[in-house]
């Protein structure tokens, strides 16, 4: 799975695309997105949808999230 | 960006910002009226009607936008909660607006002790109150980050132009006798640079990357803002000790200015957003304030050149560089706050819009078109206020009028959206109960 990069993207875009892709994610499920940097204001609400989520760092300045639904 | 995100229950209600956006909209409603009903000025800055202009959109329409995002601003960039938003909304909100409408009375009655006294009192009052929140917050913030060092500093510079101004009121009314000039001098130069360009430098270092996909600014841009206010206290003294030295070493305070307007060029040509309409108005705040410096350094050693001078300087300054940063944060911070607010409450799949959808970009530059028209008027008026002074007044109602209405469009929108989303809560909530 390559993890899309959305640092392109202004606010709020990259957290309105993974909101609607999140809620579409099967259970078991992983998708992954490049961030410019740690996302703080989407953790809260990727919570509330009962998500799973970790970070690894791109290697180029960027942070990718992944998450899954249990 | 800092880390030192909130959670969702301690950052403030999207009312509470929301209520000081909408003053502002309606003190830009009230400037345009006081234009339209007001006797033709004189090109003269201690015109009472200028006067009252001037202070009509640096508290009532700037001032308001300003106090609404710093808490928005606290909140994301600091961290700064605020448990008890309707204490801090009276404690702040009614004795801001009732101070402005007093002053502004105050002025356009000749200069009237008493009314000024009230409005100046008034205004340090909400100052004070907002001071302390936002203070006791940052100072137990663990947040370091750029802009938070600058909400720090500005509010110092907030809290010395309120000061100040209150000051220069007790003077005006006889009660105390500083120098006045030089105090009116330091004034400015806090509300104009300590306060406003403070904020807006501290407020654009999270702004720019976030909304127009700059790269971050480069880290010297920290000294910035202390070096500002060191300037700034060095020449306040000064002034208030030797007048006559500080009046020739005034033109220092440009440097920071054009620091900033040229490190804000310097991102603009590296936005990855130039067609956001937020570009268009950073573009022209910062064209605004480029602008303002020969203006002002003509305004201080050649003020026999044109008395319409500091005029120029105050419309570039407040109406231009001001009023662009104000609308084009609105329409960014607007939408994406009853977004955000909504998409909190869980709402059903496919009712809640993209944040285009409560303000789409195509609205916002023609609000910023609007405004560069009112600028160019603006500008005339200055120099010719007889012929000029109806035109700017109903364009002045015609974009606040723009603006209000499309604020009034969304806030529809977020209670419609609400509404659907507080309807299926409750039908869930009645379905566990059986």
């Amino acid at each position: 799975m390559s993890p899309r990069d959305l640092r392109h993207l202004p606010a709020p875009q990259p957290m309105e695309i993974i909101l609607d892709e999140a809620d579409l994610l099967a259970s078991g499920q992983e998708a992954a997105y490049i961030l410019p940097h740690h996302p703080s204001p989407l953790l809260p609400l990727l919570q509330q949808q009962g998500l799973d989520f970790r970070f690894e760092l791109s290697g180029d300045g960027g942070v990718i999230l992944i998450l899954s639904r249990p | 960006m800092s880390q030192a995100w909130l959670s969702y229950e301690a950052a403030p209600p999207p009312w509470l910002p929301g209520s000081f956006f909408a003053a502002s909209l309606s003190w830009l409603l009230v400037t345009g009226l006081t234009l339209l009903l007001g006797s033709t000025v004189m090109p003269n800055r201690f015109d009472p009607l200028i006067v009252t202009l001037t202070h009509l959109l640096a508290l009532g329409v700037l001032g308001n936008t300003m106090l609404g995002a710093l808490l928005q601003l606290l909140a994301v960039a600091a961290g700064v909660g605020t448990p008890r938003p309707h204490a801090l909304w009276w404690r702040t909100f009614p004795a801001w607006q009732a101070g402005v409408a007093s002053l502004c009375w105050g002025f356009s009655h000749g200069f009237s002790p008493l009314w000024l006294a009230i409005g100046a009192l008034l205004l340090c009052c909400a100052g004070l109150a907002l001071l302390w929140h936002a203070g006791y917050g940052l100072w137990r913030s663990p947040a370091r980050d750029a802009t938070s060092q600058g909400l720090r500093l500005a509010l110092a510079g907030l809290g010395l132009a309120l000061s100040q101004g209150l000051l220069l009121v007790l003077t005006l009314g006889g009660h105390i006798s500083p120098p006045f000039l030089p105090l009116l001098h330091s004034h400015v130069l806090w509300a104009g640079l300590g306060w406003l360009l403070a904020l807006l430098l501290a407020v654009s270092q999270t702004v720019m990357p976030m909304f127009l996909v700059t790269p971050a600014f480069p880290s010297r841009t920290r000294w910035l803002i202390p070096s500002l206010l060191a300037l700034l206290a060095g020449l306040s003294l000064l002034l208030l000790w030797q007048p006559s030295t500080a009046e020739w070493l005034l033109v220092l305070a440009c440097i920071p200015a054009a620091c900033f307007a040229i490190l804000t060029l310097h991102q603009l040509r590296a936005s990855r957003r130039r067609q956001d309409p937020l570009w268009r108005s950073w573009l022209l705040a910062t064209l605004c304030l480029l602008l303002t410096l020969p203006l002002a350094i003509a305004g201080l050693y050649l003020p026999a050149a044109s008395s319409s001078l500091p005029l120029w300087c105050g419309v570039l300054w407040l109406g231009g560089m001001g009023l662009a940063a104000v609308l084009g944060m609105l329409g960014k911070i607007a939408p994406f706050l009853a977004w955000l607010h909504l998409q909190r409450l869980q709402p059903p799949r496919g009712a809640l819009p993209r944040t285009h959808g409560f303000l789409s970009e195509q609205t916002v530059a023609r609000l910023t078109g609007l405004h560069a028209g009112w600028l160019l008027l603006a500008l005339a008026w200055c120099r010719w206020p007889a012929i000029w002074q109806t035109p700017l007044a109903i364009c002045t109602l015609l974009l606040a009028g723009a603006a209000a209405w499309h604020g009034w469009k969304l806030w529809q929108l977020y209670r419609q959206v609400r509404a659907v989303c507080l309807a299926r809560h409750t039908d869930s909530t009645l379905s566990t109960s059986r």
